[in-house]
This record gives C-alpha cells, structure tokens and sequence, in this order.
C-alpha cells in the first residue's frame, strides 16, 4: 500500500467539515440568495441530500473493496481498460477543482493584499500544503485536528457579538415564492455537500471503520446547521441586500461593533478562512497525488508531490482571467462536476457492481 | 539538513505576508469625507485627515491643558467627476497614503443630496477600505464646511458626529443601514441632516445651536424633502428607534407640567388589509420614569398617575400622526417602511400593489394603540418646593 499512516473516524471528521465549510463561509449566502430570497435558509436541507447520498456511496463502495480508493474501485468494477478512462478522468477533476480552490482562495485575499502578487498567494499555500501532503494522510489528520478550533471557535463568537443587530423580522414572509426556488438554489451547495465523497481516500486508512458512518453524519449534519446559522445571520443582519454581497460573512463581521472598541473583525474572518482553505487544499492536493500514484502503479507518491503543485498553481491561473470567470465557474461548473464525479458517477459504479454480484450469484445457484 | 534550511527560509520570505506591509506613519488616516456638488457635473471631495503630531506635540510641549488647543485635524480637498477620481487628485495633495480604514462619517451637502447619491455609496460599499459602520449625514449648505470646525469637547467634528450617532438624539444611519433603505420594499431613505457648517465656526454659535436639525427624506437615492427634529421625534417613535426622549405633557385642568422620561420603548407595526382597504395598527409600548413634576398632583396616587399616563399616550399619538401626515400628504414617501410590513403579511397582495406603492401609501388608514406605563416617580413623592398643604391628592 502507497500510504501507511492511520487516522480515525473522528480525524475524518474534522477534515471534511472545513472542506465543505470553507467555500460556504465565503460566498454561500449570497449564492443561495439569488433564488431563494429571504427563504435560503431552506436551502442546505435540500443540499444536504447529496452528501448522505455521496456518504451512503462511499461507505458501500468501501465495504465491497475494502482498502481501495476509488481510483481502484473502478478498476475492480468496470475493468481495468474502462477503470483507467474513469481514474484518469478523476484525477484531473481533483487537479481542476484544486487549482481553482487555490484561486478562489488568493482572489479573496488579494481584495486586501492587492499590492501582492496572485501568483505568490497561491504558490504560499501551496508550498505549506505540499509539507502536507508528502507527511502523509497521519500529517493531514492531525493538522487538521490542531487547526479545528480555530476554524469553528471565531465563528460561534462572531455570531454572539453580532447578535445585538439582528433583524429576525427579515424572513418574513416565508415561502412567497414556493418551495420550488429552494430547491433550485440547492444546485450550488449541493456540490459542496456532495464533497464528503472524498472519505472514499480516506476510509481505507481509517482504524476504526465501524464509526466513519456516524463521524460523516455528524460532519454533515454539523454543516448543515453551520449554512442555516450563516444563512439567516446574513440575512438578519442585511436583508435582501445579502444578494449583492460576494462575501457576506466577511461583511458581517466587518459590520460587528461592540463597546466602541470591539470592531473591525474582518481580519479574523481572513485568518478563519485560511486555516479553512489549507485544509481543504491539504486535501484535494492529497487526493490528487494519491489517485495519480494508484493510476500509474507507483510504489511511492512522494516524488510526485512537487510536480503536482506545480500543476495546482498552473491550474489556478489557465482559463481563469478575472473574478467574474470565477463567480460563473462557481455557479455554473464546479456544481455539477461535483455532482457527476461524487454522486453519479460512483453512484453507477456501486449499482454496476451490485448487479454483477447478483448476477454471479443467480449463475451459481443456477449450475451448482 | 541543508534542504531542510533552505525549505525553511523559503517559507519565511513566503508566508510572513510582509508584501503588503504598510507603516502607520506612511498614512493620512481620514476621520471624516464629505461629498458636495462643484461646478460643471464635478463634485467636491474634502477630507479630514488626523494630525498625530498635534497630539504628540502638545502632550510633550506645553502640557496639561494648554497643549489642547491646538488643531488635531486638517481638511484637504479635490475636484473629480466621481469619487474614485477625486481621490486621485487629492493624493497629489497629501504626501501620505490616504487610509479610509477609520472614517467613521460620510457627510454629503444638500445639493448632491438632491441629486442623488446612489453613485457615491457604490464606491464606499466596493472600496474594502471604508467601514460598513461609518454614519451618513446630509449637511445643510455645504458639507466640507463642518469638517474644518474645531469642536470642543471631542478631538475632531467626526468623533462628535459618531458620538452624537450613539445617543440617538435623531436618526442613526450607517452605511449598511442606507444600503439596505436604498434595497428596501419602499424605496425610501432617510438621513440625518446636520447644521451648515458656515452657521457654527464662531464660538458663540455653536454655544446656542444644535447640530442636528432633522432629518432628510430620500425617494430612492435623491432627497426630496426633510423633517424637523420634531417631526424626526415621531419618526424614531414609528421607527422603533426611540431610546431617550422627555416627553413633556400639560394635564387637563391642571396647572404646570409633568416630565416623563421613557426608558424601554417598542414599536410594532400591525398591517391589515380588508377588501383593497389598507390601514396600519401602530402598536407602541413604552415605560419610564417621571423626571418632573411642575403640577401640584401627588404622582403616588395611582388615579393621579393614570392621568399623566393618558397624557403621555396621547402626546406620543400626536407627535407619531404629525410626522405621518407630512410623510403621506407632503412628501408621500415611506420612510416608516410600511411597505416592508405589508410584503410580511399579505405577500401576493404586495406583489400586485407594488407598483402603486406610491399611491397607496398616502391613503393608508392610521390605527394606533399606545400602553404606556410609568413605573417609578424618581426620588420623591410629592412635588418639591410645594407646601404640604397645597398638594393635591385628587383631581
């Protein structure tokens, strides 16, 4: 096996709430406000369905090929031709949706370092991640172990200095428009949710199996309140306006003042956001290396951990010339790619192997 | 080990973020900007920036009081067609960095007001510089006027202004307050309006003038009227933003007047719309304390106090109605936002009267329903200065 380290459930956990946490902190509110008006705080409920389903997957795939990550499972499952076609696909989705992470990341921070090059905040995270990833997913866990508190703790306080200018009376009227435009605004976090997939590369280094189920329930469920907490703060605190904002949380905690003196917070929310970031990159910059080794049948990923983020940065800048292109991505490619690779596509995998079985199993009650 | 170095000292030069440094005495940090029209499409951007060292000066210099006196402030301005432009100019003006990280109050003049002022909030929302916190006030005359005042008792026009802001005196409006006005279901805004500048350089004015006149009534971003400060008064009732106030009631029949201080106030608005019919229940709730009593009457008797609770109730109607009149028959513009009220209650009749907001809102019909209570009469019982004999225990 490439990787030899061990995390627990618990680990995991704490790896992937930051992962899907750290894209919804950014922009999820006003992205989830553009159909849903004043109802967005629905809104994860429906989003959430991807992640069970992306969970429910990884969780049956990894009973069926035990210490296998996906990269594998598709070789066992469609054979070995069309499970590298599947694998290779994989492996530059992970790099694509990392490198635009990486962007996603520097365009928030160069809105207030903009005398700072990009390529230089995206190649800084980069680098600490690559120490990262070369430790292995043991180095990965603990980090994001340590990191955990930061990124949860300035939330829960934020929201209680905000509380004083909240405006509940904003929700009102419920639904206006129906269930239906909910529903529609789900398609964006739906992606997010469905990012729990990637416990597929980390199940088979897990030591206690028997918990990942309940570990990425909780993770879920703990993000699904996170997005309707941010989601009706925002909009207690700005109302229909929420729309117009490309950060909302930052513009909140920009918004806190307490005692005269407590205030201007928003370079919390930017310290928030890169421990957020490093882990979320952490992982997918992990992944990426892990599925490429599995393809190409290395004995050792290490070597290839450099070359890759070499790659993240190059991806970060192809095709991506301004913020808008980044905003239209967000809206309208990564949701779905997540959906086909983290949903549907192991989604088939999973029946086609279910089928498989049954049918060998009619065959051999039919001969024997 | 050599890599390991190397990998190190990497990582410092990177991730310390020293890019973007910036010293403290490279900035003009601005405390207040005021916005007025020029001429030729032009306006006028004038800033206040803080001198650091006219503070550090007089501490070390003459000391104790005398060191005061001196200017804390200097105000510096520039013409441009917008804002973003302005600033260029007045760069050219200031051998520091201008740094909007501390401006904690935007004034514009009556003339750009008029105007219209959804252009300039666009730059100070898109900036990441200015601070969703800083208060808006429309200044009488010309803005730039109040900026080089020297107050007295704070250190700059912007830390009076911000901390008149604080005591509610008049309305209170921040940046993100105006933002989500301008967004708002009645497409209404309102600002403070502050006394011209010119009117209180001299000494002896400002000893007898107030600061804060009104308040100026925006129709989506243009002003198009304003309120007195007694009108503001019924405005802050509807609004629900009434925190200090004394109301002042003469009894039926009775001689002198009674002070009521209200301590905890809550305003509700009830819509309610019958066959096309609109009208608005204005609900306020409000205790306080007895601050004055000119009368002869005995404030422990709870018949007597129920007589000044009437007052108080019927005072509070009447200032809420005079301000409503003007702000349906005059100005016709809804800054209560009653629309927002209407859109909560009965959202598909909203959605078809949208568009005739305008209209309806002038005929919509005012219900009110007042509690107040008073709870305590401050430290005394009896009217002071009154013989034991004259006070009255009855009506």
């Amino acid at each position: 096996m490439l990787e030899k380290g061990k995390i627990t459930a618990t680990q995991s956990g704490m790896i992937l709430y930051p992962i899907i946490m750290s894209t919804a902190m950014i922009a999820g509110p006003s992205l989830m406000m553009k159909h849903a008006m004043q109802d967005m705080w629905i809104t994860p409920i429906w989003a959430s369905c991807s992640g069970f389903l992306a969970l429910f997957i990884a969780k049956q795939l990894n009973q069926r090929y035990v210490n296998m990550t996906i990269i594998e499972q598709s070789q066992q499952i469609a054979g070995t031709f069309w499970g590298k076609g599947i694998g290779f696909f994989y492996v530059l989705l992970f790099l694509q949706i990392n490198g635009f992470i990486v962007r996603e990341y520097a365009e928030f921070i160069a809105l207030f370092l903009n005398g700072t090059p990009l390529s230089i905040v995206s190649s800084a995270l980069v680098l600490v991640s690559a120490f990262a990833v070369r430790g292995g997913v043991e180095v990965i866990a603990r980090s994001a172990q340590i990191f955990f508190p930061f990124f949860v703790v300035p939330f829960l306080i934020m929201i209680l200095l905000i509380l004083k200018d909240l405006e509940p009376q904003n929700i009102l009227p419920i639904l206006d428009n129906g269930l239906l435009p909910t529903i529609r605004a789900a398609v964006i976090p739906q992606g997010w949710f469905s990012e729990v997939f990637l416990l597929s590369f980390l199940l088979p280094y897990m030591s206690d199996r028997t918990n990942a189920k309940k570990a990425g329930v909780v993770t879920i469920l703990a993000c699904l309140v996170t997005m309707i907490v941010s989601n009706l703060i925002t909009l207690f605190v700005f109302g229909d306006v929420t729309m117009t904002l490309l950060f909302p949380i930052m513009d909140m905690a920009r918004y806190i003042s307490v005692a005269d003196f407590f205030e201007n917070l928003e370079s919390g929310v930017m310290a928030v956001w890169v421990v957020g970031a490093f882990v979320k990159v952490t992982l997918f910059y992990y992944v990426t290396v892990l599925g490429t080794a599995q393809w190409l049948n290395l004995s050792n990923f290490r070597p290839i951990v450099l070359p890759v983020g070499w790659l993240t940065i190059l991806f970060c800048f192809w095709g991506i010339p301004d913020f808008s292109t980044v905003g239209e991505i967000n809206s309208f490619a990564i949701p779905f790619l997540l959906m086909i690779f983290f949903v549907f596509i192991p989604g088939s995998l999973l029946l086609l192997s279910t089928l498989t079985e049954k049918r060998n199993r009619t065959k051999g009650v039919d001969t024997g | 080990m050599k890599v390991k170095c190397l990998w190190i000292s990497i990582c410092c030069l990177l991730v310390a973020g020293c890019w973007d440094r910036t010293e403290v005495n490279d900035l003009a940090i601005i405390t207040a900007a005021s916005v007025d029209k020029a001429k030729n499409e032009e306006i006028t951007l004038s800033v206040q920036i803080f001198l650091p060292r006219a503070l550090g000066g007089g501490a070390g210099g003459a000391g104790g009081t005398g060191g005061g006196q001196g200017k804390l402030t200097t105000m510096r301005n520039s013409n441009g067609p917008n804002i973003a432009d302005a600033i260029s100019k007045l760069q050219a003006k200031i051998p520091r960095q201008i740094f909007w990280g501390h401006c904690k109050v935007y004034i514009f003049g009556e003339e750009i007001a008029k105007q219209g002022l959804a252009d300039h909030i666009d730059f100070l929302v898109r900036h990441p510089e200015p601070r969703n916190r800083a208060y808006l006030y429309i200044s009488k005359g010309e803005g730039l006027d109040t900026l080089d005042i020297t107050p007295s008792l704070e250190r700059s026009t912007a830390e009076s202004l911000r901390e008149y802001a604080d005591l509610h005196i008049g309305m209170a409006v921040t940046l993100v307050d105006f933002r989500n006005m301008l967004r708002g279901e009645s497409e209404a805004a309102a600002i403070p309006i502050i006394e011209n500048g010119k009117k209180l350089q001299k000494p002896e004015d400002i000893q007898v003038k107030a600061v804060m006149v009104g308040t100026a009534i925006l129709k989506r971003d243009k002003m198009i009227g304003s309120l007195t400060l007694h009108e503001t008064r019924g405005l802050l009732w509807l609004r629900n933003e009434m925190n200090k106030a004394a109301i002042s009631v003469q009894l039926n029949g009775v001689e002198g007047i009674v002070s009521v201080n209200p301590i905890r106030t809550k305003t509700k608005l009830i819509p309610h719309l019958e066959n096309g019919k609109w009208s608005m229940l204005v609900h306020v709730d409000t205790e306080g304390d007895v601050v004055e009593n000119g009368t002869r009457l005995n404030l422990m008797k709870p018949e007597l106090l129920a007589l000044v609770q009437n007052a108080v109730r019927a005072d509070i109607e009447a200032r809420m109605r005079m301000t409503l009149k003007v702000l349906q028959q005059e100005l016709q513009t809804d800054v209560v936002n009653f629309a927002a009220a209407f859109h909560r209650e009965y959202p598909k009749e909203w959605e078809k009267a949208k568009g005739q907001w305008e209209k309806i809102f002038p005929q919509i019909e005012i219900h009110t329903q007042i509690n107040v209570n008073i709870r305590r009469p401050g430290l005394i019982s009896v009217p002071a200065g009154v013989p034991q004999e004259e006070i009255k225990n009855d009506e």
